[in-house]
Protein backbone atom coordinates (compact mmCIF):
# COMPACT_ATOMS: atom_id res chain seq x y z
CA UNK A 1 0.00 0.00 0.00
CA UNK A 2 2.90 2.34 1.10
CA UNK A 3 4.95 1.49 -1.92
CA UNK A 4 1.60 2.08 -4.28
CA UNK A 5 1.42 5.72 -2.90
CA UNK A 6 5.15 5.88 -3.27
CA UNK A 7 4.76 4.83 -7.15
CA UNK A 8 1.47 7.73 -7.24
CA UNK A 9 3.54 10.56 -5.79
CA UNK A 10 6.81 10.04 -8.10
CA UNK A 11 4.15 9.73 -11.46
CA UNK A 12 2.79 13.10 -9.86
CA UNK A 13 5.98 14.22 -9.20
CA UNK A 14 7.33 13.62 -12.84
CA UNK A 15 4.01 15.67 -13.66
CA UNK A 16 4.72 18.34 -12.08
CA UNK A 17 8.30 18.40 -13.09
CA UNK A 18 7.52 18.36 -16.49
CA UNK A 19 5.07 21.52 -16.29
CA UNK A 20 7.52 23.28 -14.19
CA UNK A 21 9.99 22.23 -16.98
CA UNK A 22 7.72 23.62 -20.19
CA UNK A 23 7.37 26.90 -18.00
CA UNK A 24 11.02 27.45 -17.40
CA UNK A 25 11.06 29.75 -20.41
CA UNK A 26 9.80 33.14 -19.42
CA UNK A 27 6.46 33.95 -20.96
CA UNK A 28 7.07 35.83 -24.85
CA UNK A 29 5.22 39.01 -25.74
CA UNK A 30 1.26 38.17 -25.16
CA UNK A 31 -1.41 40.34 -26.14
CA UNK A 32 -2.11 41.88 -22.88
CA UNK A 33 1.40 43.23 -22.58
CA UNK A 34 1.13 44.81 -26.35
CA UNK A 35 -2.50 46.14 -25.99
CA UNK A 36 -1.21 48.03 -22.39
CA UNK A 37 2.21 49.47 -24.32
CA UNK A 38 -0.11 50.80 -26.81
CA UNK A 39 -2.86 52.17 -24.27
CA UNK A 40 -0.03 53.77 -22.81
CA UNK A 41 1.68 55.18 -25.74
CA UNK A 42 -1.56 56.59 -27.15
CA UNK A 43 -2.70 58.53 -24.25
CA UNK A 44 1.25 59.84 -24.16
CA UNK A 45 1.20 61.02 -27.79
CA UNK A 46 -2.71 62.18 -27.69
CA UNK A 47 -1.45 65.05 -25.02
CA UNK A 48 1.85 65.64 -27.04
CA UNK A 49 0.23 65.91 -30.16
CA UNK A 50 -2.73 67.93 -29.07
CA UNK A 51 -0.26 70.40 -28.00
CA UNK A 52 2.38 70.24 -30.64
CA UNK A 53 -1.34 71.27 -33.23
CA UNK A 54 -2.33 73.73 -30.92
CA UNK A 55 0.76 75.71 -30.32
CA UNK A 56 1.22 75.62 -34.16
CA UNK A 57 -2.06 76.60 -35.52
CA UNK A 58 -2.10 79.23 -33.19
CA UNK A 59 1.61 80.62 -33.61
CA UNK A 60 0.73 80.23 -37.28
CA UNK A 61 1.58 79.76 -40.35
CA UNK A 62 -1.19 76.89 -39.98
CA UNK A 63 -0.22 75.22 -43.00
CA UNK A 64 2.84 74.45 -41.14
CA UNK A 65 0.95 71.78 -38.88
CA UNK A 66 1.96 69.04 -40.76
CA UNK A 67 5.62 69.59 -40.83
CA UNK A 68 7.80 67.16 -39.12
CA UNK A 69 11.08 68.16 -37.41
CA UNK A 70 13.79 65.30 -37.40
CA UNK A 71 15.33 64.76 -34.01
CA UNK A 72 19.43 64.06 -34.28
CA UNK A 73 18.62 60.70 -33.92
CA UNK A 74 16.70 60.39 -37.44
CA UNK A 75 13.53 59.30 -35.71
CA UNK A 76 10.42 60.32 -36.91
CA UNK A 77 7.41 59.60 -34.15
CA UNK A 78 4.37 60.10 -36.23
CA UNK A 79 1.81 58.57 -33.65
CA UNK A 80 1.60 62.06 -32.19
CA UNK A 81 0.33 63.40 -35.47
CA UNK A 82 -1.80 60.52 -36.50
CA UNK A 83 -3.57 61.00 -33.35
CA UNK A 84 -4.23 64.27 -33.59
CA UNK A 85 -5.77 63.64 -37.73
CA UNK A 86 -7.23 60.65 -37.16
CA UNK A 87 -8.17 60.39 -33.51
CA UNK A 88 -7.35 57.58 -30.61
CA UNK A 89 -9.67 55.00 -31.81
CA UNK A 90 -8.72 54.83 -35.08
CA UNK A 91 -4.93 54.66 -34.41
CA UNK A 92 -6.17 51.71 -31.64
CA UNK A 93 -7.96 49.96 -34.36
CA UNK A 94 -5.31 49.77 -36.93
CA UNK A 95 -2.50 48.84 -34.13
CA UNK A 96 -5.03 45.99 -32.41
CA UNK A 97 -5.02 43.99 -35.89
CA UNK A 98 -1.13 43.06 -34.79
CA UNK A 99 -1.66 42.70 -31.57
CA UNK A 100 -4.27 39.68 -32.29
CA UNK A 101 -1.99 38.22 -34.20
CA UNK A 102 -0.31 37.62 -31.45
CA UNK A 103 -0.07 34.10 -29.78
CA UNK A 104 -2.32 33.87 -26.70
CA UNK A 105 -0.13 33.60 -23.58
CA UNK A 106 -0.45 34.34 -20.14
CA UNK A 107 0.81 37.65 -18.83
CA UNK A 108 3.74 37.60 -16.63
CA UNK A 109 1.70 37.98 -13.37
CA UNK A 110 -0.25 35.25 -14.49
CA UNK A 111 2.76 33.42 -15.40
CA UNK A 112 4.85 33.95 -12.22
CA UNK A 113 2.22 32.92 -10.17
CA UNK A 114 1.35 29.22 -12.07
CA UNK A 115 4.98 28.85 -11.51
CA UNK A 116 5.06 29.49 -7.38
CA UNK A 117 1.63 27.37 -7.55
CA UNK A 118 3.89 24.42 -9.42
CA UNK A 119 6.77 25.15 -7.59
CA UNK A 120 4.59 25.05 -4.02
CA UNK A 121 2.86 21.78 -5.34
CA UNK A 122 6.17 19.80 -6.19
CA UNK A 123 7.71 20.67 -2.64
CA UNK A 124 4.36 19.26 -1.03
CA UNK A 125 4.81 16.08 -3.03
CA UNK A 126 8.30 15.65 -2.16
CA UNK A 127 7.90 16.14 1.51
CA UNK A 128 4.75 13.46 1.25
CA UNK A 129 7.28 11.20 -0.37
CA UNK A 130 9.99 11.67 1.88
CA UNK A 131 7.59 11.20 4.85
CA UNK A 132 6.13 7.68 2.75
CA UNK A 133 10.10 6.65 2.42
CA UNK A 134 10.94 7.24 5.88
CA UNK A 135 8.04 5.32 6.99
CA UNK A 136 8.85 2.33 4.63
CA UNK A 137 12.66 2.49 5.96
CA UNK A 138 10.99 2.36 9.63
CA UNK A 139 9.25 -1.06 8.50
CA UNK A 140 12.79 -2.54 7.53
CA UNK A 141 12.31 -1.50 3.60
CA UNK A 142 14.93 -0.57 1.70
CA UNK A 143 13.78 2.23 -1.04
CA UNK A 144 15.70 4.39 -3.64
CA UNK A 145 15.53 8.31 -3.55
CA UNK A 146 15.16 9.77 -6.88
CA UNK A 147 18.38 11.24 -7.55
CA UNK A 148 16.83 15.25 -8.59
CA UNK A 149 15.15 14.73 -5.02
CA UNK A 150 15.56 17.80 -3.21
CA UNK A 151 18.33 17.66 -0.52
CA UNK A 152 16.63 20.02 1.57
CA UNK A 153 13.80 17.61 2.04
CA UNK A 154 15.87 14.82 2.12
CA UNK A 155 18.06 16.06 5.04
CA UNK A 156 15.43 17.37 6.54
CA UNK A 157 14.77 16.48 10.44
CA UNK A 158 11.15 17.69 10.26
CA UNK A 159 9.23 17.30 7.82
CA UNK A 160 5.83 18.97 8.84
CA UNK A 161 6.15 21.78 6.28
CA UNK B 1 18.46 12.63 13.00
CA UNK B 2 20.58 15.60 11.72
CA UNK B 3 20.99 16.06 8.09
CA UNK B 4 25.06 15.10 8.69
CA UNK B 5 23.51 12.14 9.89
CA UNK B 6 21.23 11.41 7.11
CA UNK B 7 23.93 12.46 4.68
CA UNK B 8 26.19 9.56 6.41
CA UNK B 9 23.84 7.17 5.60
CA UNK B 10 22.82 7.92 2.33
CA UNK B 11 26.73 7.58 1.81
CA UNK B 12 26.69 4.05 3.35
CA UNK B 13 24.09 3.07 1.30
CA UNK B 14 25.71 4.19 -2.05
CA UNK B 15 28.80 2.27 -0.75
CA UNK B 16 26.58 -0.88 -0.04
CA UNK B 17 24.90 -0.66 -3.29
CA UNK B 18 28.15 0.07 -4.99
CA UNK B 19 29.80 -2.97 -3.89
CA UNK B 20 26.80 -4.93 -4.61
CA UNK B 21 26.93 -3.86 -8.34
CA UNK B 22 30.66 -4.04 -8.80
CA UNK B 23 30.10 -8.01 -7.56
CA UNK B 24 27.41 -9.00 -9.50
CA UNK B 25 29.50 -7.37 -12.38
CA UNK B 26 32.37 -9.53 -10.98
CA UNK B 27 29.81 -12.61 -11.37
CA UNK B 28 28.94 -11.61 -14.97
CA UNK B 29 32.51 -10.87 -16.08
CA UNK B 30 33.60 -14.43 -14.99
CA UNK B 31 30.28 -16.42 -16.26
CA UNK B 32 31.06 -14.27 -19.58
CA UNK B 33 35.13 -15.74 -19.38
CA UNK B 34 33.61 -19.09 -18.51
CA UNK B 35 31.35 -19.67 -21.81
CA UNK B 36 34.14 -18.48 -23.68
CA UNK B 37 36.87 -21.20 -22.33
CA UNK B 38 33.90 -23.13 -23.14
CA UNK B 39 32.87 -22.24 -26.39
CA UNK B 40 36.81 -22.61 -27.01
CA UNK B 41 36.95 -26.17 -25.90
CA UNK B 42 33.89 -27.12 -28.15
CA UNK B 43 35.60 -25.49 -30.53
CA UNK B 44 38.49 -27.30 -30.73
CA UNK B 45 36.84 -30.58 -30.73
CA UNK B 46 38.13 -33.33 -32.32
CA UNK B 47 34.27 -34.36 -34.03
CA UNK B 48 34.70 -34.04 -37.61
CA UNK B 49 30.94 -33.14 -37.54
CA UNK B 50 31.59 -29.73 -34.80
CA UNK B 51 34.47 -28.80 -36.61
CA UNK B 52 33.52 -28.78 -40.34
CA UNK B 53 30.29 -27.41 -39.61
CA UNK B 54 29.36 -25.70 -36.28
CA UNK B 55 29.57 -21.58 -36.67
CA UNK B 56 29.64 -20.94 -32.92
CA UNK B 57 25.84 -20.27 -32.73
CA UNK B 58 23.72 -21.77 -29.79
CA UNK B 59 25.90 -25.22 -29.78
CA UNK B 60 22.96 -27.49 -28.23
CA UNK B 61 20.80 -26.81 -30.84
CA UNK B 62 23.47 -27.33 -33.34
CA UNK B 63 23.98 -30.91 -32.25
CA UNK B 64 20.37 -31.80 -31.21
CA UNK B 65 19.76 -30.98 -35.24
CA UNK B 66 22.18 -34.01 -36.13
CA UNK B 67 20.94 -37.15 -36.62
CA UNK B 68 20.77 -39.56 -33.76
CA UNK B 69 23.89 -42.15 -35.21
CA UNK B 70 26.16 -38.27 -35.18
CA UNK B 71 25.07 -37.19 -31.80
CA UNK B 72 26.14 -40.77 -30.28
CA UNK B 73 29.69 -40.08 -31.11
CA UNK B 74 29.01 -36.45 -29.44
CA UNK B 75 28.77 -37.06 -25.64
CA UNK B 76 31.72 -35.05 -24.43
CA UNK B 77 30.07 -31.78 -26.65
CA UNK B 78 26.67 -32.43 -25.39
CA UNK B 79 27.93 -31.64 -22.03
CA UNK B 80 29.57 -28.75 -22.75
CA UNK B 81 27.44 -27.30 -24.64
CA UNK B 82 24.43 -27.90 -22.20
CA UNK B 83 27.19 -26.11 -20.29
CA UNK B 84 27.05 -23.51 -22.39
CA UNK B 85 23.59 -23.12 -22.64
CA UNK B 86 23.69 -23.23 -18.29
CA UNK B 87 26.18 -20.34 -18.48
CA UNK B 88 24.22 -18.13 -21.06
CA UNK B 89 20.97 -18.51 -18.82
CA UNK B 90 23.01 -17.64 -15.28
CA UNK B 91 24.23 -14.62 -17.49
CA UNK B 92 20.77 -13.66 -18.08
CA UNK B 93 19.76 -13.90 -15.10
CA UNK B 94 22.73 -12.00 -13.15
CA UNK B 95 21.95 -9.18 -16.14
CA UNK B 96 18.63 -9.01 -15.06
CA UNK B 97 19.62 -8.31 -11.13
CA UNK B 98 22.49 -5.81 -12.25
CA UNK B 99 20.41 -3.63 -14.63
CA UNK B 100 17.68 -2.26 -12.04
CA UNK B 101 20.72 -2.15 -9.20
CA UNK B 102 22.86 0.00 -11.84
CA UNK B 103 20.02 2.23 -12.51
CA UNK B 104 19.40 2.92 -8.74
CA UNK B 105 23.28 3.47 -7.68
CA UNK B 106 23.09 6.22 -10.16
CA UNK B 107 20.38 7.70 -8.56
CA UNK B 108 21.62 7.17 -5.20
CA UNK B 109 25.21 8.56 -6.52
CA UNK B 110 23.41 11.67 -8.30
CA UNK B 111 21.05 12.28 -4.60
CA UNK B 112 24.22 12.02 -2.49
CA UNK B 113 26.53 14.11 -4.61
CA UNK B 114 23.65 16.90 -4.29
CA UNK B 115 23.08 16.32 -0.60
CA UNK B 116 27.07 17.21 -0.54
CA UNK B 117 26.83 20.24 -2.31
CA UNK B 118 23.71 21.42 -0.60
CA UNK B 119 25.69 20.61 2.97
CA UNK B 120 28.85 22.61 1.19
CA UNK B 121 30.70 19.02 1.88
Amino acid sequence: MATEQLNGLRERIAEVRAALASHAVPAGRNRTDAAREIDAAIAEATVTGRRHMGHIVAAGPAGQALQVTVSRAGVVDLLPLMLALIGAKAVKTALGQFVEALPVQPDHAEHSARLAELEAELHGLELEEERAIRALEAQGLSVIRRGDADPAVVLADDLSA
Amino acid sequence: MTAAQRLTKLQLDRDALDAQVRGLSDMYSDLRANKGTTLLQLSHSSNRELALHWRWGDPVEFITELPAEKQAALAGEIALAKRVQDITAQMAAVQARLAPLQADLAALRTLVTNCEAYLGN
